[in-house]
This record gives C-alpha cells, sequence and structure tokens, in this order.
C-alpha cells in the first residue's frame, strides 16, 4: 500500500477576489460596508472589554493624486502583531469567532472574508492597528496586495489604539469615491449605525449616521409619524395607507411595516430593507414577512437573524420561520384593532388586498371567522358580503365561473342565492366557510346537483314534451350531449346548456384527436373512458317557455331537428365555449335552413 | 377586448388552482384562432402548466397533442426548453392514470427521452424520469441501480429541481417501508434549504402519516401543523388533503379529519385525476371508519356526480361511507396493480387502513394531545 501524504490546498487569491467581486456581492460598494463593519465590530469588541468607551468612525478621502485614497479610522480593540498574522492573512479566519474580542453576538461580521472585499476596489490594503488589550503593545502596519502576499512591520511611531486603514482606490472604480459617492453609500449602510461616523471629503466634514433610526426603541416610539411617512416613501417610492410597528423576540427584530395603497400580484415579492445590528443588510431583502403579506414593505433592524456569506440576503432557518410568525401576528393584530377602531380602512384595506387577506385566511381559522364578514361575493342576488350571505335561506356556491354563468340567470329567476366562488380562493374559501359556519347551511353545487333541482313537468303535461325530446336527443346525439325537458325560469330561457368541468376535457380531446399522431391517438383512447365516464352536459328545454312550448307541436322532424341543433350550438356561443368548425359550420346551414323554412312559409 | 398577451401576463400572475385552470382554458380557447403560432404555444404552455399545478391533469392530458402538433406545423414558434419540459410532465403524469397501459408509458418515455435529446438534455433526466415513474408505480425492482445511475450524473437545465428530487428520493424510502431513511433523505427540505411550488407540500403529508405511525407524534404534528397549511387551499393537492386525513385519523383527531373530508370532498369533481383520489379514498375511509367508533349518525357530503349517481343522494351511514370508500379505493387499487402487474397499490391501501386502526387504538391519547391542535 502506498504512502499517503496529506497536501494542502493552494489557494488562489487573485481568483477568490474575482469570485467575490463577480458572484458573491452584487456590487464592489459592499466593500464601504465591510470597512464600515469592520469598524463598528473593532468598537463593539473594545467596549466589552472597556465599558464606557466612546467609540468613533471617521472616513477621509484624500484627492491629491491621481487616484484617490480612502481612509478609514477606528478607535476599537485593534490587533496585536500575532493578531495580524492569524486574522489579516487567512481567509475565513475572523477574530470575531475568537472569544478574545468579546461576545460574538455583538458583532455584524463573522466570516473573515470581509476584508477581502476591499480588493475589489483596492490593489493594496495597507493597515496600521494597535492593540487596545494589551498594554504597551506596538503599533503594526499589514501591507497586504491582490497577488496574495502580504508583510507585517512593527512600527516604532506610537498611534492611538485603534485602526486606520488606507486603500488606494483603483482607476476603475475611482468613480465611486468622488465625496457625493462616499456620502451615499456610506449613509446608505451605515446611516443607522449606534457608533458615530464622520466623512471628511470635498473640505468639508458630515455626519454619516442620524440620531434616530426607524425602529427606535419599541417601533415607532421614537420618530414620528411624519418622519416615518417620510422614510416609507424614501425608501419604497409608493404610496402607503398606514404603518404597523413590528416586533419579534425570537428574531430580534424592530421595525415597521408599511402597508400599500396599491393591490398587489400574490406573487408579488416586496422588497424589504433590513438592518442587522444597525447595518444595511439589503435594501432588497425577500421572504422577511409571510408569503401572504405581500402588501407590505418593512423597514426593520435584526440582532438575531443570520445573513447569508455575502451579507446581502438571509440564511433560511427555523428562526427566520418563527420571525415571519411573529411579523405576521403583528400585521394581524393591526388588522384586529382597525376591525375595533377604524372600519372604514379596514374596509378600504380588504378591498385593494383581498387575495392576500383572503389567502391568510384559508391559513389560518381564528382570521377566518374574524375576517370572513369583510370579504364580499358576486351572487345571483346581487354583490353581497358574507354576513348578507348568511341571513339567506340555504346559499349555495358554485366553484367555477364558467358554471355560474350557466346556472346564475335560473338561479336569479328563481330567487336563489348562488354565489359565484369561482374566482381565486373563494371556492376553498366557500369551503371553509361552510365548515367553520355550519348553521348557514352553505353548499357547493355542482352542475347535476343544481340542475337536479330544476323543477319537473306536471305528470299530465310530460307526454306533450316526449317526442320532442326524442327527437332533440337524437340531433345531438352526435354531439354526445344529453337532452332533458324539465320546468325552470326564467321562461324567456329556452334552452339551458349545462356541463361541468370534465366536460371541458372531454371537448379539448375531441379537438385533440383531430390533430394527434399515433401515440397520442392511442394515449387519448386510453383516458377517453374515463374522461366520458367523468363527463356530464346536457340540454335541458324548458317547458315554460314559449318558444319550448310551440316546438312540442311541431310534426316535422327534420325541421325539430334543425332548431334543437341551433338551439344548442347558440347555448354554447352564450355560454362561451369553444366550438369547432364542423359546429360552426353546423350552425351557418341550420340557420340558413330555418330562413328558407321561414320564407317558404310565407 | 383586451390584447391576448395582457391577459396571459394576469394568467401568469395567478397563483395555482381552480380558478387559474379557468381562466387559462378560456385563454386557450380565445388564443387558439390567433394567427400568431408563438402567440398559441405561450398560451398553450401556460395553459398546461395552469392545468399541471392546479390539479387538472386530464384537461393537460387531453390538450397535449395540440402542442405537439403545432411544434410539427410551426417548428420556429416553438421553445424547445418549455416545449421538452411539458414533455417530462406528460412522460410522468400518464403513470397516474391506471388505463394508461405499461407500453404507452415506455412509448412516453422514450419520446421524452428522444425530444431532451435533441433538445441538447444529457440522459440524466431520462433516466431520473424512468425511476421516478417505477417508484411511482411500486414497481421497485431494478429501481435501485436506476437510482445510483442519476445521482451519479451531471445535473442539467433539464433536471427537475433539488427539492422535486429530494422528494421522490423521500418517496422511495417511504414506499418501501423506510421511515427513518425517509426522514434523512427529506433533512434538506424539512431544515427549508430546498423548496418550490410542491415542495415541502408533498413530503410533509407524506412524513406526517408515517411519523404518526412510527410513533414520532410530536414530530408528526408538526409536519400536520406546517404542512396542511401549504395544501388547504389548491385542489392539486388531493392527495395530500387525504392523507393529512389519514394522519388525523391515526392521531385520533377524527373531529378535525371529518371537517377536512367536509372541506375538501368536493375537490374530486374538479380534480379527477386517479392516483390522486387513491390517497383520498385512503383517508376518507380511515376517517369514516374512525368516526364510526364515536358515534353513528348518518352524514351528507358533497359526492362527485358519478358517485351522486351510483350511491344516490341520501345521506349515508358513516358505516356505509366508510365502506363505500373502501370499495371505491381498492377498485382503483386494483386498477394500477393490474397495470403496474404488481400488488403494491393494494397492499398499501389495505395495510395503512388496518395500520391507522391499530395505531388509534393503542396510542395513549394524552401523549398525543400536541398532534390534535389545528392548523392555525
Amino acid at each position: 500500500m502506498g504512502k499517503i501524504s496529506t497536501q494542502r490546498f493552494q489557494v488562489d487569491l487573485a481568483g477568490i477576489i474575482s469570485v467575490l467581486s463577480e458572484h458573491l456581492y452584487s456590487t464592489p460598494t459592499v466593500a464601504f460596508r465591510e470597512l464600515l463593519q469592520n469598524s463598528v465590530d473593532a468598537i463593539a469588541a473594545r467596549v466589552s472589554m472597556q465599558p464606557g468607551h466612546a467609540g468613533a468612525v471617521s472616513i477621509e478621502l484624500i484627492e491629491n493624486e491621481s487616484t484617490p485614497t480612502l481612509v478609514v479610522e477606528d478607535n476599537g480593540v485593534g490587533l496585536t502583531e500575532e493578531e495580524v498574522h492569524q486574522f489579516l492573512a487567512t481567509i475565513g479566519s475572523s477574530s470575531k469567532r475568537s472569544e478574545t474580542h468579546g461576545a460574538r453576538e455583538k458583532f455584524i461580521g463573522q466570516f473573515g472574508i470581509g476584508m477581502l472585499s476591499c480588493f475589489v476596489l483596492s490593489d493594496e490594503i495597507v493597515l496600521i492597528t494597535r492593540s487596545a488589550v494589551i498594554p504597551d503593545s506596538p503599533s503594526v502596519e499589514w501591507r497586504g496586495r491582490g497577488d496574495g502576499t502580504y508583510a507585517v512591520r512593527v512600527l516604532d511611531a506610537d498611534h492611538p489604539p485603534g485602526t486606520r486603514l488606507y486603500l488606494k482606490i483603483k482607476s476603475s472604480h475611482a468613480q465611486l469615491c468622488t465625496p457625493r459617492m462616499l456620502q451615499q453609500w456610506f449613509t446608505h449602510y451605515g446611516e443607522y449605525l449606534p457608533i458615530p461616523i464622520e466623512l471628511i471629503a470635498g473640505g468639508k466634514s458630515t455626519r454619516v449616521t442620524s440620531p434616530e433610526a426607524p425602529w427606535g426603541h419599541g417601533g415607532m416610539q421614537l420618530m414620528d409619524q411624519a418622519g416615518m411617512w417620510e422614510i416609507g416613501t424614501r425608501y419604497f417610492g409608493s404610496e402607503f395607507i398606514d404603518m404597523v410597528p413590528l416586533r419579534s423576540v425570537k428574531g430580534g427584530l424592530e421595525g415597521v411595516a408599511f402597508i400599500s395603497g396599491q393591490s398587489r400580484s400574490m406573487h408579488a415579492k416586496p422588497q424589504h430593507r433590513l438592518f442587522l445590528k444597525g447595518m444595511l443588510l439589503s435594501d432588497q431583502t425577500e421572504g422577511l414577512a409571510p408569503d401572504w403579506a405581500v402588501f407590505v414593505n418593512i423597514v426593520a433592524n435584526t440582532t438575531k437573524l443570520q445573513p447569508t456569506a455575502s451579507r446581502e440576503s438571509l440564511v433560511e432557518s427555523p428562526l427566520l420561520d418563527e420571525t415571519r410568525e411573529e411579523i405576521g401576528a403583528c400585521i394581524l393584530a393591526y388588522l384586529r384593532r382597525l376591525a375595533e377602531s377604524d372600519k372604514d380602512k379596514l374596509a378600504m384595506l380588504i378591498q385593494t388586498h383581498h387575495l392576500a387577506l383572503k389567502s391568510l385566511a384559508l391559513e389560518d381559522d381564528d382570521v377566518l371567522r374574524f375576517i370572513a364578514p369583510w370579504f364580499h361575493f358576486e351572487t345571483s342576488m346581487g354583490r353581497m358580503n358574507f354576513e348578507e350571505i348568511r341571513r339567506q335561506e340555504s346559499p349555495q356556491y358554485c366553484t367555477s365561473v364558467d358554471r355560474y354563468r350557466q346556472l346564475a340567470p335560473v338561479a336569479s329567476a328563481e330567487n336563489r342565492c348562488l354565489i359565484n366562488a369561482g374566482y381565486v380562493f373563494d371556492a376553498d374559501l366557500m369551503a371553509a366557510l361552510a365548515a367553520e359556519f355550519p348553521d348557514v347551511g352553505l353548499d357547493s353545487v355542482s352542475a347535476m346537483s343544481f340542475t337536479d333541482q330544476l323543477g319537473e313537468i306536471p305528470a299530465n303535461k310530460a307526454h306533450l314534451f316526449e317526442h320532442l325530446v326524442d327527437v332533440a336527443a337524437e340531433a345531438l346525439r352526435p354531439h354526445q350531449c344529453r337532452v332533458e325537458a324539465r320546468v325552470f325560469q326564467p321562461a324567456t330561457l329556452p334552452v339551458l346548456y349545462v356541463q361541468n368541468d370534465a366536460g371541458h376535457s372531454k371537448r379539448a380531446l375531441e379537438q385533440s384527436k383531430e390533430v394527434a399522431d399515433e401515440f397520442f391517438s392511442s394515449l387519448l383512447s386510453d383516458i377517453s373512458s374515463r374522461i366520458a365516464a367523468d363527463a356530464f352536459h346536457v340540454c335541458y328545454l324548458n317547458a315554460s317557455n314559449p318558444l319550448i312550448q310551440r316546438l312540442t307541436k311541431v310534426k316535422d322532424d327534420r325541421r325539430l331537428r334543425i332548431v334543437t341543433e341551433v338551439l344548442y350550438l347558440q347555448s354554447l356561443l352564450l355560454g362561451q365555449y369553444p366550438i369547432t368548425s364542423k359546429e360552426t359550420r353546423l350552425l351557418s346551414d341550420g340557420l340558413l335552413q330555418l330562413i328558407e323554412m321561414g320564407l317558404h312559409n310565407q | 377586448m383586451p390584447e391576448i398577451r395582457t391577459l396571459l401576463r394576469k394568467v401568469e400572475q395567478m397563483p395555482h388552482g381552480s380558478a387559474k385552470v379557468e381562466a387559462a382554458r378560456e385563454l386557450w380557447n380565445l388564443a387558439s384562432q390567433d394567427e400568431d403560432a408563438s402567440l398559441r404555444f405561450e398560451v398553450l404552455c401556460e395553459t398546461l402548466e395552469a392545468a399541471v399545478f392546479g390539479g387538472a391533469s386530464d384537461y393537460f392530458l387531453a390538450l397535449i397533442p395540440q402542442m405537439v402538433r403545432l411544434k410539427r406545423d410551426h417548428p420556429e414558434a416553438i421553445d424547445l426548453f418549455v416545449y421538452v419540459w411539458r414533455l417530462k410532465w406528460l412522460a410522468t403524469d400518464i403513470t397516474d392514470y391506471p388505463e394508461v397501459p405499461l407500453e404507452r408509458i415506455r412509448q412516453a418515455e422514450a419520446e421524452y427521452e428522444r425530444e431532451l435529446k435533441s433538445a441538447g438534455g444529457s440522459a440524466r433526466t431520462a433516466i431520473y424520469v424512468r425511476w421516478k415513474n417505477a417508484v411511482h408505480m411500486g414497481r421497485f425492482e431494478g429501481t435501485d441501480p436506476l437510482r445510483e445511475e442519476f445521482i451519479g450524473m451531471r445535473r442539467d437545465h433539464h433536471a427537475d429541481c433539488l427539492a422535486c428530487e429530494a422528494n421522490t428520493l423521500v418517496r422511495d424510502a417511504l414506499f418501501h417501508g423506510d421511515h427513518v431513511e425517509s426522514e434523512k433523505r427529506a433533512a434538506g427540505i424539512l431544515a427549508g434549504r430546498t423548496r418550490c411550488a410542491e415542495i415541502p407540500h408533498l413530503t410533509l403529508s407524506h412524513l406526517a402519516l408515517s411519523a404518526e405511525l412510527n410513533g414520532e407524534w410530536d414530530k408528526a404534528a408538526a409536519y400536520h401543523q406546517k404542512g396542511y397549511r401549504l395544501v388547504r387551499s389548491n385542489i392539486k393537492f388531493v392527495a395530500e388533503a387525504g392523507l393529512h386525513m389519514a394522519y388525523l385519523a391515526a392521531s385520533g383527531d377524527v373531529e378535525r379529519a371529518l371537517r377536512l373530508l367536509k372541506t375538501h370532498i368536493g375537490w374530486l369533481e374538479q380534480n379527477r385525476t386517479p392516483i390522486s383520489h387513491y390517497h383520498f379514498l385512503l383517508g376518507a375511509a380511515a376517517t369514516c371508519q374512525a368516526l364510526t367508533e364515536k358515534r353513528k349518525r348518518a352524514l351528507k357530503l358533497t359526492l362527485p356526480a358519478k358517485w351522486l349517481i351510483a350511491w344516490g343522494d341520501k345521506p349515508l351511514s358513516l358505516g356505509e361511507l366508510a365502506e363505500r370508500f373502501e370499495q371505491e379505493g381498492r377498485a382503483l387499487s386494483k386498477a394500477f396493480d393490474r397495470r403496474n402487474e404488481t400488488a403494491w397499490h393494494s397492499q398499501n391501501f389495505d395495510q395503512t387502513l388496518v395500520r391507522i386502526r391499530e395505531h388509534r387504538s393503542s396510542r395513549p391519547v394524552s401523549l398525543g394531545q400536541e398532534g390534535h391542535s389545528r392548523p392555525s
């Protein structure tokens, strides 16, 4: 057996930098965030050892050379020479994972790759640092280059404890380092950091950090309403109708949800502005709120949720799930408050975001009970909310718009409450409401169960319609449609054509047969008997209709066949069913023949 | 009239379910006469997708020959990747119909493989489809080498998503009766690392029942709580609603199981996929059996038309309903087994019903109270 030798992987630093800049991070400006983050974490480490230490960060732009130089300085914990070798020269090693520098949860970073992002902006990083932990520790200079080499030397000069970092900006990124851009980007990432940050650029000094954060301490208490509206509009550029304070204990999250005034698709992925310990994680965070909450945009700060390595999104985890639930509970509590205090606003909100709220009601029975009275539905008796529907006798609902269209005229004429539950979520909402409120007697209606309720022809008159039904059945046999005569309203409707969903599949199958190759012909044959068994389509002749009554007196079978065929095809057209080219020809021929007959009679 | 493309964008935005199927179907009725073949293809593909993810598999199967014809007549109007992806659905979904013979399934697999190759796909997905079909049909012999083969190959853009593949691996283990292995294979899904439009929905419904029957009550309750929420508002998930019912019947929460039965039985009228009915009937039979232990009164359910015709519209006693659901389930099982040339579906149906009954009678109720809470 050969000897096994253990080798180390070789790491191509230039390649890694390329990966970082082109694939891991979405923009080179994240280097600004990493710079801020290292400074803030260094100060947090020092404060944990020296409580009361007043941390400060300054960023200076030096523009007196061909390309600008950025100098970032903090009075944080600093590093010893040993730590410089350990943490700055080893990719993936982070001082924030060591216990030396205090509790890990106080830090923003932890992956040990943040410093590398600076190579995206500069070919060389020069860092001068002095440890605040070990007394009389000398200042150390670390000079790292993008080719993977570095040099360390101990300096004679005395520096105050902390770290100063020099970046000579690459000419390709010089446009990012103008005074205006730096102000913009450092404010973007660090506006709400808890440490004062000063930017010295273009001959003036400005403060990057804001004195108060939107989440304040306990939601919106610190910031006034007007300030919050301004923030919502500035961040999301939308019109909002309200805002909701958010708090998740598990996710260590505080913030505000802005309620959109515009209806949104259920596929919408609202983007949230999420901060991690005051540092902007991303202004495009998705999935922070529950799926149903498509109508909110959130500004929040978290101290516990885990960012991914790029720190531009969150790690999917049970903690994130629990945080979502707590955020959902905050929004729900807000809706309940509205139901007590501002019914008009709740009505407007439900009207605007009915899809989202219906999906929420389907997830949660308590919500269903509370919110159901506010939902409106189309019914055969006009638009009604659920409270009004409850008062009707034996309300029924159709699970498809198509079936509702077929049956609504009859239900309306017979003063029956038929609900159109064919729109998104409505069928399931109705089923849930039927189970939740059994006293209402709410029931779904199939094509068959509805038409079962159509009146029978009185026994003493049934024989009058027998011949017509026989001839019509014969005429419609090629269309595989049954014929029955019944009594129903409105009397002006001569024919009611009804089919169930399987009827659509059957029609599609018939159409496909005309174009199918051998394999698909066989496949369609395999499944056709099942589809046919499930399909239900019937043409009901209305015995109350004067035209149908007159047809019972027609003795000419040929004429009857033509009329019933035309009535059948007309009912298909009225029901907006697709008709085949053969059916179109039949309709056309039938009409021509009827015209001829009419002229002949004259 | 709004432009077809505008309507198409609206349909695309709708969540999957029966309303989307209906809207897509109407749109296809409108677009099928349009002169623009590429627009027709786009609408048809969206309609096929709505049908597959909205529980209208019979409509999907009835309509797909029109897509194939469209490709033959207008190859220039076709997005080959989208076309092949729909053929993959065809090659797997036809196993859900016991009337489709094995020979036809083999033809569909071969047809898919041929089109996949012409679209530049590797053989991996074709092997995966053959393996998945074999697992779903209970034809386990020879599946292990197929599984090892596709797992060992490099994924390409024709492959199902990681979540779907992992879910089939979970079901593979469950169908072999190996609950521990199924949990292992589901680790990524349960941790939320892999998910898609149908996962973890499918996984959690299977695992809830399996965990309950294997004595892991807390886990089962958690799977049910999370999983049922995901499936309760899309009729595509008839099978999963049935499995959640079966879980509730096993855990002793029979009133909740009855509520699910009442809520979802109407779905069978719209989702007519036989394999989905198979799982639903299992849950419905288990629920009615459990209820007969507690009460005897008749139950009025909104039954699908064909059962209404066969059974009449008189309310049936719980015992009669349990018997009818069992009979229907057995008849379907036999039809699948005849086609698949195995006995797996019948055995699974009968044995699971027995296990649920025995489990419920031996389960200490006080320990299982966590499992009785409602998803909220």
